[in-house]
């Protein structure tokens, strides 16, 4: 899978294509973990070109998720495919991840946080 | 004797993969020429490859301790709309099941693990799930009512 890492203001975001598998998910792990070793806040997931996932790339969010919201951060994706998406909701990641239509929205809900 | 009733097909396909991740990705994509060829429907579909891939990445992590030369069997047999799946050579059972699918989110991210979530999409995806030993060896029997 590839993964484009980019930084807006205080907001990390990664942009992944292709698919997350447990093979993969290491390589997230370390975009993760670099954007919040440079102090970012927030972290958008652009997820337009993800075409799948597997609980190892669940795992990956779920894990530095309490570690943003300590720091008054958010992670929130955008733009996820229906199949990553419904992955999402059979796990109730939906109810504790910010998950919006665009990368706009994502932004927006960040900044108003 | 002529019968009235409506013949039974059954279609089956064994599958072997090598016991490391980097594998996984190979068993998707044989896994959806194989449904495709079976006429299952993509959302349906997806969701079973999910489900054999967390089996078989448990096995790899867990049960083979990401050993290479392990191998993993995966038997596909579908018959009256029912889809079987077996997972042989799996390496160990897996701890604690239920505890593990009693585990709530909020538990799981409070702790700050990256697992958990493989049993909870496996029994969530499959009508039933079994883990059996037999003779030594490990297996996960999966099935799914397609329509």
């Amino acid at each position: 899978m590839k993964i484009k890492s980019e930084n807006i203001e205080n907001i990390g975001v990664l942009r992944l294509e292709g698919e997350l598998d447990a093979s993969t998910a290491i390589d997230v792990d370390k975009a993760i973990k670099l954007h919040l070793e440079k102090g970012k806040k927030h972290l958008i997931i652009d997820g337009a070109k993800l075409d799948y996932i597997s609980s190892a790339g669940i795992g990956v969010f779920v894990a530095y998720l309490e570690a943003v919201q300590e720091n008054n951060g958010k992670i929130a994706f955008c733009a996820l495919t229906p199949s990553v998406l419904s992955v999402f909701q059979m796990l109730g990641i939906d109810q504790i991840m910010t998950i919006v239509d665009d990368e706009q929205s994502a932004k927006t809900n960040l900044f108003e946080s | 004797m002529m019968s009235n009733q409506p013949k039974q097909t059954s279609l089956s396909r064994k599958i072997q993969i090598i016991s490391k991740l980097e594998a996984l990705k190979e068993l998707r994509k044989k896994l959806r020429l194989l449904f495709s060829s079976w006429s299952i429907d993509t959302s349906i579909s997806e969701e079973i490859i999910l489900a054999i891939e967390e089996v078989c990445s448990n096995a790899i992590k867990h049960g083979h301790n990401s050993i290479k030369t392990k191998k993993i069997d995966i038997t596909l047999i579908l018959k009256d709309n029912n889809l079987n799946i077996i997972v042989d050579n799996i390496g160990s059972m897996p701890k604690e099941i239920n505890k593990h699918l009693n585990t709530t989110l909020e538990e799981l991210v409070e702790a700050r693990k990256k697992g958990g979530f493989g049993l909870k999409l496996i029994y969530s995806i499959m009508n039933n799930v079994k883990y059996i030993t037999k003779d030594g060896q490990h297996s996960c029997y999966l099935s799914k009512k397609l329509r």
